[in-house]
């Protein structure tokens, strides 16, 4: 396997982690972390790429930094939305959402 | 064709509405009481980057659009023609873009006039609200300009950001929190799924920009086939697919739908829906067109899951906010049909080789998210105004015998939900002709057939609502007080027919007199009516909405000519 690969399979299994992370953990807090760990890992695969794949133009840096500042809005508005609940319901435990179903 | 002038040229209208919502947010602290400035600030901004976007259409004349590249006209990503790309072939200028500013600046007019009913009672709130949904609409005509992965994710998150905070609006309410947190987790991970499709496109073929990812793909010959860019293609139509909330990516979009406040949900419905099919309709056309076998099988199995699963969801509902949000759903699915129809059976090759795309696919997508734009805002802005004159909870059991208390309203709601089954000669139903004609002549006629058939399932829990409202006495109703009721609902009847005609305000006290003599939902009335008196500018969105869905759907050919004209490719003429 190429130097790339590797770095692609790293990226890959952190991004299944963090996705593993959003979907069976319970603590918002705790997601919005694992959020962030599938952004990075992308992070991981673009600066990658960007370094060993032939004619890429180093594009992939430039998508990097956009990556990181997007991440950033993200979380603030995630950590925002999560204290407006948190003063609603006195909880970030995600199974206490379930005033709306069907 | 590059330089400071061009680059701010090109992206100009996204320009006026950022700076229009940088001017709300500061206006917000400076205006003291007078906040009912503020809507017309953000309006007055929609408007200004509408003009500046037709100025544009006009001046440009016959330039191409970025599918002259696939058409094969020229090698450069506008053929030989004269179209402007910006920031280095991040962002460009074509008809396409013009058609999305313009419809995204009527879905954002619409939605801040049917806002009125609703902010009216959260003065303090309005800067933040009117601010957020400039920067979401700022996003989406980001999302329609984009020729390049970078700038399209940044749009996207430009559009799905400011939307969260608007889906949580009402602070302290446990739905709307419920609402912002499940949209955020969804949408989030939405997010770094499309990311990683992206990333892995950019490692298949070296590229960013929508024409050298079409170039490398092309490149790789038989490759394109390959693993890495299957992976790829799936992953950012996972992402696309929750952002329109395609089956099977669709749990939180009821939820969410019920939650939000019901203005934001219908920009919601309609624009965040808009904003995703015209960015992602340009990176499936133009930069993986090579592809075209996968991503369209990939589209035709979301396509078939969602109109099925959201119309069956659709069928129970009694609440019309959720059965709005799984139609919603459904039409997702139709709209998917239009992407199919590009890839299924447009790609040909042409007597010199070169690849010729017929349009019609992509035209019908656009005339059907400007049709959908008015219908489904339309019968939002129905339960708004209905809100606004008395307790309701969106319950299917509260309309009825709404023809005889309101009667315009059921008039009003009768054409949008006639529309929205698609019945002629309303606009909706020159939008799904023009779906299932182009998927027809794509070669798969059994999604059309399918097509038809769920909308005529949809046809029962629309006209359901409306054999409630003619056909069904208000609830609660005792046979003793039965007169009583009537006679209040005759009284609020004919006041609301005389504010109609003269534009007079409608006292609180008939409204209260309706909610006594019919005794709705009295025993659980935790809900009032919005007391701020009648909310002139959600009827108006009401009536503007209605006028459209029947105007165009008389006269569709202006709209027709429009969005055929986005998309005019140079070398067909």
């Amino acid at each position: 396997m190429s130097p790339l690969d590797w770095w692609l399979l790293l990226a890959m299994l952190l991004f299944c982690i963090g996705a593993f992370g959003v979907l069976a953990r319970r603590n918002t807090i705790v997601v919005i972390m694992s959020l962030e760990l599938m952004l990075n890992a992308v992070n991981i695969a673009l600066v990658a790429i960007a370094q060993f794949r032939a004619g890429s133009q180093g594009a992939g840096v430039l998508f990097s930094l956009f990556v990181i500042t997007l991440a950033a809005a993200e979380v603030t508005v995630g950590l925002g939305i999560v204290i407006a609940n948190y003063r609603a319901k006195r909880t970030v435990e995600n199974d206490h959402f379930d005033e709306m179903k069907g | 064709m590059s330089g400071a002038n061009n680059d701010v040229m090109v992206i100009l209208p996204g320009v006026v509405v950022a700076a229009t919502a940088l001017v709300v947010f500061m206006a917000d602290t400076l205006v003291g009481g007078r906040k009912w400035v503020l809507p017309w600030i953000a309006a007055a901004g929609l408007i200004v980057a509408a003009g500046v976007a037709t100025a544009q259409w006009i001046d440009v004349g016959a330039i191409g659009s970025v599918w002259d590249f696939v058409s094969g006209s020229g090698s450069g990503l506008f053929g030989g023609g004269t179209a402007e790309s910006g920031f280095a072939s991040m962002v460009a200028l074509d008809k396409f873009a013009y058609y999305c500013t313009l419809l995204f600046c009527v879905i954002g007019v619409l939605t801040i006039m049917l806002s009125d009913a609703y902010m009216k009672k959260r003065r303090d709130a309005m800067g933040e609200f009117y601010g957020l949904l400039l920067l979401v609409i700022t996003g989406m005509i980001g999302m329609a300009i984009s020729i390049d992965v970078i700038a399209l994710f940044v749009a996207f998150e430009l559009m799905s950001l400011p939307t969260y905070v608007l889906a949580g609006f009402i602070r302290g309410d446990e739905r709307s929190g419920e609402a912002a947190i499940k949209y955020f987790i969804n949408g989030a991970f939405s997010s770094a799924i499309l990311l990683f499709g992206l990333a892995l496109l950019y490692a298949a073929t070296g590229q960013t920009n929508y024409a050298s990812i079409a170039a490398g793909l092309n490149n790789l010959g038989a490759d394109a086939q390959s693993g890495l860019v299957i992976v790829a293609l799936v992953l950012v139509a996972v992402g696309f697919g929750f952002k329109i909330a395609a089956v099977p990516f669709h749990w939180w979009a009821p939820d969410v739908y019920e939650g939000a406040p019901t203005p934001v949900t219908a920009f919601m419905s309609v624009g965040i829906k808009a904003g995703a099919f015209v960015g992602f309709l340009k990176l499936f056309t133009v930069a993986v067109i090579s592809a075209p076998e996968v991503w369209t099988a990939i589209l035709t199995i979301l396509a078939v899951l969602t109109m099925i699963v959201g119309n069956a969801l659709a069928l129970p509902q009694r609440n019309l906010k959720r059965m709005l949000a799984y139609s919603s759903i459904a039409h997702a699915g139709y709209i998917l049909l239009g992407l199919i129809a590009v890839g299924a059976g447009n790609v040909s090759v042409g007597a010199s080789g070169e690849r010729v795309l017929d349009t019609s696919g992509s035209s019908a997508v656009l005339f059907y998210l400007g049709a959908y734009a008015f219908m489904n805002i339309g019968a939002f802005g129905i339960l708004v105004w209905i809100r606004n004159r008395r307790a309701f909870r969106y319950t299917l059991d509260e309309v009825a015998g709404l023809a005889r208390s309101m009667p315009w309203t059921a008039i009003a709601m009768t054409l949008f939900m006639l529309s929205l089954t698609g019945i002629p000669p309303l606009i909706g139903f020159w939008g799904k002709l023009y779906l299932f004609t182009a998927i027809v002549n794509a070669g798969m006629t059994w999604l059309a057939v399918l097509a038809v058939i769920m909308s005529a399932v949809s046809a029962y829990y629309y006209l359901r609502v409306v054999w409630y409202m003619y056909f069904r006495e208000a609830p609660g109703v005792a046979p003793a007080g039965a007169g009583a009721a009537e006679a209040g609902a005759v009284q609020a009847g004919a006041v609301e027919a005389g504010a109609t005609v003269a534009g007079a305000p409608v006292t609180v006290g008939a409204a209260g007199a309706l909610e006594t003599g019919a005794g709705a939902a009295a025993a659980e009335a935790t809900l009032v009516a919005d007391d701020a008196g009648p909310a002139v500018g959600s009827a108006a969105a009401v009536v503007i909405a209605s006028l459209g869905v029947l105007v165009l759907g008389l006269y569709p050919s202006p709209l027709i000519s429009a969005a055929q004209g986005a998309l005019r490719v140079l070398l067909g003429g």
